[in-house]
């Protein structure tokens, strides 16, 4: 097979003055390949991709070493327009010439050979309307011929035709990829890179778009594709490549064969082999016990089986006195926070919740609004507290919407309880007001979808600091209205005492006037709160260091990566004492170390009494992790049991056997029921 | 009127605009005025209520011209005039030209604008000063997608609005807290949309095809000299 694409020994620097993100890289692609570049979050496999497709250094950084870009020379002997240095060709002859370097072709010519789609799909486009943005592309190849017709044909090809008229706006995450990739095709370029395309769509999405790229892979265009995750790619991939910080990438590639085989490789890199690693999550959640561990972006061989989610890096914060008690309920090699939180014995398996099962929202008749129109009507559920509720749906369908009116920030009419005080609805209004969100009962927290826009601070550090100020201001001068022991134990949560959690739970009985006194006894004002701030700066710290944060303390927020910008939102969020906690797509680009470090630190949460409520599009995920499951679709909240998610599942990710199998010897779902008998699942 | 080349029609009325600003004629612009708010009425396809809304701003501003003209001119003149409204005046004949060429004015300019802005589509005239006027394509995509984004930064003041009420962080309408967030974002798009750009072969200098011409006819000279024509007949004879 011709080489398409190949780079030699590539380094490249974001900033000259620190280290390079990869140096001395090799790497080529074949015609007609389908390669797949896997690395954990933050190795630099999405620079790498910019860097092959030609937009770094141009957008950003400083690059040494060689891309070339291999092919035939036309019949008439003439370069592609930008392009230099080929050797002389007589015309009428096909001529196999050397390579090319990438750096001498201009944006048009380069267009004709790769293109590139990039994971974040809604700022790609210049255009108002889906056809428009089809002639743009058109345009610039200066294409002679019918131009509208053409762009017509492009979109009858990725299924697009009937929204050929529509704003570019309104279309869902799905629908805006798949205008990227007829874009891609309009220039009829030979290969494309592909910057993880699924990162923020939902199965049926990525199951159509998986299904539309196998098909351009057959007819001859090339691939390559950085992703996290295997599952969509298996069926027609050609090798996998892992990133690496330098060396010859093929000469660590993997064909499907040895992929097969080669779990543990993807397990020590941390990414996602398949969804047994939910396992280990699926049965802690029933079972109740919850593990110690700390976000090692280095750990080698955190590479268990997956069946296991403790890992041998467990009880690194100073939390916890570590206890290798053997585990009673059949995982292996599991260990406790510490001896006096035995684990609690499965009662239900599927909707078993922690805490004394009192409910923490509480909705009736609920209308929303999106806008000046209502967007849900009539919807009545119950959560109850210290649970975990997963909202799935498609794109579009209002799980944000839903999240952001219990958040306060969303218009809606009717009966909404939250923590047994009633929510302010509002009719004209914007929801809740600032001053009243600080004094809600125990906090709601919400992590939006973006999470660039809840950065406040200037470096990571004073994040963090913020919020932990605002909150020890918060429980210094409490309101009348929080003077509750909920609220109080919600304190407790985040003290570092290093008790176990028995301790954490009981209630600091004390008032404030008492933590008046016992300030006053310790010295004069200032040096006690200059005491106060090294504490809670230390604090800061502890938290940032186990969530793999700490090297970028003094960075600013918006100088991480997506899966960094994340977790920094995730934990000013938690530091924040909710009882509430809103999340809105919390594994978005993360590897599965991160993945499985949230949700073990939620799981510990939630566990002391949090309650969380999580729009996902991740169903694998959602089943394994959550207590109940509800289903927005049509303007309607439907919780789902446990067969009518399977049957959801099977439906929307067709390539996937996640049905009822056994898990290390526990069935996943309620034992005795299965999809066909009359008792399983709530009819409603 | 929604046939002409925008292009040419904004340089139409640019050139009208210009002429009726070398003096003050009352009747000519008054006569502008109303005609060409009477067209744009009369041009099927135009947003008649948003049209008189959009009067609106103008009216006042004519209004308060004139007032202020009238009571605060210059003065002087034979012909006074005593009125007891608003505490005793004496109001002028000189006052009343003078306010009554500044508010014409006003609304004349107006009524040129309003004729442009309702018979005229952002996109058209882009394309058109494209291939009419020579406008760079890099220039004309980067006004067309500035101009497609102002409902996402709409949305997006909003958003971290509510972001930051949901951290109890109190923030005035346009503090520093509310804009950097969105500036940032502002210049992550404008980066992510010029990679997109280029990664779809836009090219500044390479030869580009057009897919929405926007022709220019015999109409489009024809309204060029017609308004002008009649705008200097009108300064010379009336």
């Amino acid at each position: 097979m011709s080489k398409l694409l190949s780079c030699e020994n590539l380094t490249f620097w974001y900033d000259q003055k620190k280290a390079p993100v990869f140096s001395g890289i090799s790497f080529s692609v074949s015609q007609g390949e389908m390669v797949l570049l896997m690395g954990p979050s933050g190795c630099g496999k999405s620079t790498f991709a910019y860097c092959m497709a030609g937009l770094y250094p141009e957008y950003a950084g400083h690059m040494e070493g060689n891309i070339y870009l291999h092919g035939e020379m036309a019949v008439t002997g003439k370069l592609p327009s930008g392009s230099y240095g080929a050797p002389e060709a007589s015309a009428g002859k096909y001529v196999e010439t050397e390579k090319y370097p990438l750096s001498g072709y201009g944006p048009a010519a380069r267009a004709r050979k790769l293109s590139i789609l990039f994971q974040n799909p809604d700022n790609q486009f210049c255009m108002d309307r889906v056809d428009h943005e089809v002639m743009f592309a058109l345009e610039n190849m200066n294409f002679q011929g019918d131009i509208r017709r053409r762009a017509r044909s492009l979109l009858a090809q990725v299924g697009l035709l009937e929204e050929e008229m529509s704003p570019i706006r309104i279309l869902s995450g799905g629908m805006k990829q798949k205008l990227a990739l007829c874009t891609a095709l309009a220039t009829e370029a030979q290969m494309l890179v592909l910057d993880e395309p699924f990162a923020n769509l939902d199965p049926a999405s990525c199951a159509s778009l998986a299904a539309l790229l196998a098909k351009l892979n057959r007819q001859g265009t090339t691939l390559l594709v950085v992703d996290h995750r295997p599952d969509w790619w298996r069926p027609f991939l050609s090798r996998v490549v892992f990133m690496e910080k330098e060396g010859d990438l093929d000469a660590a590639s993997m064909s499907p064969r040895e992929f097969e085989a080669g779990k543990e490789a993807f397990l020590a890199r941390g990414l996602f082999y398949d969804d047994d690693w939910l396992g280990g999550i699926r049965l802690s959640r029933r079972s109740g016990c919850v593990e110690e561990t700390a976000f090692r972006p280095d750990a080698p061989g955190a590479g268990s089986t997956g069946q296991d989610a403790a890992g041998p890096d467990a009880a690194a914060g100073p939390d916890a006195p570590e206890s290798n008690a053997p585990d009673p309920a059949g995982g292996s090699g599991k260990q406790y926070i510490s001896d006096s939180q035995p684990c609690r014995k499965p009662e239900t398996i599927w909707s078993d919740t922690s805490g004394s099962g009192e409910t923490m929202v509480s909705a009736e008749n609920l209308t929303i609004f999106h806008g000046k129109k209502p967007f849900m009507e009539k919807l009545s559920f119950q959560i109850p507290k210290g649970s975990v509720t997963a909202l799935v749906g498609a794109c579009g369908s209002g799980k944000t919407t839903l999240l952001h009116a219990l958040a306060g920030i969303g218009r809606y009419k009717g009966n909404l309880q939250i923590h047994g005080r009633t929510a302010k609805g509002s009719l004209w209004g914007r929801g809740r007001t600032a001053k009243e969100s600080l004094q809600a009962n125990g906090r709601i927290g919400l992590v939006f979808q973006n999470p660039r826009f809840q950065f406040l601070g200037q470096t990571v550090e004073e994040e963090i600091l913020m919020t932990l100020e605002a909150t020890e201001r918060g429980r210094r001068k409490p309101d009348k209205r929080e003077m509750t022991a909920n609220s109080k134990e919600t304190g407790q949560r985040w003290q570092t005492d290093g008790t176990g959690s028995d301790q954490k739970r009981q209630t600091d009985r004390t008032g404030p006037g008492k933590e008046k006194q016992a300030d006053a006894a310790v010295g004069n004002p200032s040096a006690q709160i200059q005491q106060k701030e090294s504490i809670l700066t230390r604090k800061a710290h502890e938290l940032l260091a186990g969530f793999g944060l700490l090297p970028y303390i003094k960075d600013s927020p918006y100088a991480l990566s997506q899966g960094q910008q994340r977790r920094l939102a995730l934990l000013a969020m938690l530091v924040c004492d909710c009882s509430l906690m809103l999340l809105d797509e919390p594994t978005y680009a993360q590897d599965e170390q991160a993945t499985r470090f949230i949700l073990t630190l939620l799981e510990q949460q939630v566990a002391q009494g949090l309650t969380v409520i999580m729009a996902t599009h991740d169903l694998a995920l959602a089943e394994a992790f959550a207590d109940q499951v509800f289903l927005v679709d049509k303007g309607n909240v439907r919780e789902l049991s446990a067969c009518e998610l399977q049957e959801y599942m099977h439906r929307a990710m067709p390539g996937h056997a996640s049905d009822c199998l056994p898990v290390n010897g526990v069935r996943n779902f309620r034992e005795g029921t299965c999809c066909n008998t009359p008792e399983g699942g709530n009819a409603k | 009127m929604k046939k002409l080349n925008p292009g040419w029609k904004l340089l139409s009325l640019i050139i009208a605009s210009l002429l009726l600003s070398t003096t003050f004629h009352i009747r000519l612009n008054l006569l502008v005025a109303a005609a060409c708010l009477t067209v744009t009425f009369c041009t099927p396809g135009v947003d008649r209520r948003r049209l008189l809304l959009s009067m609106i701003p103008f009216l006042l501003a004519a209004l308060g011209m004139f007032t202020a003209g009238l009571c605060f001119g210059s003065g002087g003149g034979t012909e006074g005039v005593s009125v007891s409204a608003f505490g005793q005046r004496t109001l002028y004949a000189s006052n009343l030209t003078t306010a009554m060429q500044l508010s014409s004015r006003i609304l004349a300019y107006g009524g040129l604008g309003m004729l442009y802005a309702f018979t005229s589509n952002a996109f058209e005239l882009v394309m058109s000063l494209m291939q009419q006027f020579k406008l760079p394509p890099k220039f004309a995509y980067g006004i067309l997608a500035a101009y497609h984004f102002f409902p996402v930064v709409q949305e997006e003041y909003f958003i971290v609005g509510s972001a930051l009420k949901v951290r109890g962080v109190k923030a005035g309408p346009v503090s520093p807290k509310r804009l950097f967030p969105m500036l940032v974002q502002a210049m992550e798009r404008s980066e992510s949309l010029a990679m997109a750009m280029e990664s779809r072969g836009f090219e500044e200098n390479a030869p580009r095809a057009v897919a929405f011409s926007v022709p220019v006819g015999l109409a489009d000279y024809l309204f060029l000299a017609g308004l002008n024509g009649a705008i200097l007949a009108g300064l010379t004879l009336l």
